[in-house]
């Protein structure tokens, strides 16, 4: 009887202890996680749009993180996309109050060294400066790194479709 | 002296990664960067040592019917644990580990060492045997990964080595990966003085019944 009965019990008891010992440790590291994610977009954020009254706007669009919104009237996207690795770019898309790319920052980037890692050149994301549509030149896919400059393209893309759609939205709130 | 045997034979003797050939999908996807290759070492390291630990103490309580599902929760339990601390301090290596961090779960050598290893023994060999395995493992990784990142990326540790020398972007691709895995294996066997043995029988060739012993074997 008892040979049939352990086995499952025990089984489910290391389960327990696991699980119990785990939700322990993330009560532990939660608060820092949260704390590193916030340094780290604060540091994207002053890197490449100065320091500003940074507020981050509360309603979500599809493929869009969070949008944050400042006192001199720019809205910018924290958008992740698929570069060669899944959700391997992470950037943030400034979007002045012309409808016009004012500046873009990489906040993480999990691309190939030395290849993928092309996009977060200034030269590179210069060329995205200025752009109020999504019409790309060819010159914004680099050789070698197509999928990452694929990636960057698709962030510009929906920050610029999704500014231009709900512009007062953004704006006002 | 019997512990630091336990200890020494991962290093190179039975180096996991090099002479055992486990845990290649780590080796590589994460060795194009000399630090990402130092990083996943130590992470596998830390869940091997607390995993051998673990097990080689609840060694009698497992019975033998649930002995891998156990020893799995109990492994996936510790990788969950590194990466909250990955993730909340160093998220630099916690982003460009990305899913392969979470596979180290699923990794032959910790697992193959639950199994062959701290099932078997006492606590304090386990944990010798695991920290030896795992700097094994982190040293393969930190080598492989050095020769690409140099000769790839013209970096090492991130830092620019010269710019007068045009990297060989290859090597940090997946070809670039397998070459460089190759030659240091060759490297491993040509130091430990390994040989194929001198004559290679049909037992256990997958072919024997379709070939029936024409081939290289027959003579």
């Amino acid at each position: 009887m008892m040979k049939h009965f352990l086995p499952p019990f025990v089984l489910m008891a290391v389960c327990i202890i696991v699980s119990g010992l785990l939700a322990f440790a993330n009560d532990l590291t939660l608060p820092k996680i949260e704390k590193a994610q916030e340094e780290k977009l604060q540091k994207s954020l002053n890197e490449v749009f100065g320091e500003a009254d940074y507020k981050i706007l509360d309603r979500s669009f599809d493929g869009i993180t969070q949008i944050i919104t400042d006192d001199k009237g720019r809205a910018i996207f924290d958008i992740t996309v698929d570069g060669y690795a899944k959700d391997g770019i992470r950037t943030l898309i400034g979007i002045n109050e012309n409808g016009e790319i004012c500046g873009i920052s990489i906040v993480s980037i999990a691309e190939t060294a030395g290849v993928g890692t092309k996009v977060q050149d200034n030269e590179y994301l210069n060329k995205y400066i200025g752009l109020s549509s999504p019409e790309f030149s060819s010159d914004t896919i680099i050789t070698g790194a197509t999928y990452s400059s694929k990636g960057m393209q698709e962030a510009v893309s929906v920050a610029l479709d999704t500014y231009s759609a709900n512009k007062e939205a953004i704006i006002n709130e | 002296m019997s512990n630091l045997k336990e200890f020494t034979k991962g290093l190179i003797k039975e180096n996991p990664n090099l002479v055992g050939l486990l845990g290649m999908c780590p080796t590589l996807a994460v060795t194009n960067q000399a630090k990402n290759g130092l990083g996943m070492g130590l992470a596998t390291t830390f869940v091997l040592v607390c995993s051998n630990l673990i097990i080689s103490l609840l060694k009698k309580a497992i019975p033998k019917a649930v002995k891998l599902p156990c020893y799995i929760v109990i492994i996936a339990g510790f990788v969950t644990l590194v990466e909250f601390i990955l993730h909340g301090y160093v998220p630099s290596l916690y982003d460009s580990l990305g899913t392969f961090l979470s596979l180290i779960t699923v990794n032959c050598i910790i697992l193959g060492r639950a199994e062959m290893f701290a099932s078997k023994n006492k606590v304090i060999p386990s944990i010798c045997d695991g920290l030896g395995m795992g700097l094994g493992f982190t040293l393969s990784l930190f080598l492989i990964a050095s020769v690409r990142e140099i000769l790839g990326a013209g970096q090492w540790m991130g830092i620019t080595i010269s710019d007068k020398i045009q990297p060989i972007s290859i090597f940090v691709m997946s070809p670039g990966g397998f070459f460089v895995l190759g030659c240091i294996i060759a490297l491993v066997n040509k130091i430990a003085k390994r040989r194929p043995p001198e004559k290679i029988g049909c037992t256990g060739c997958p072919n024997a019944a379709l070939c029936g012993q024409k081939g290289e074997c027959a003579k």
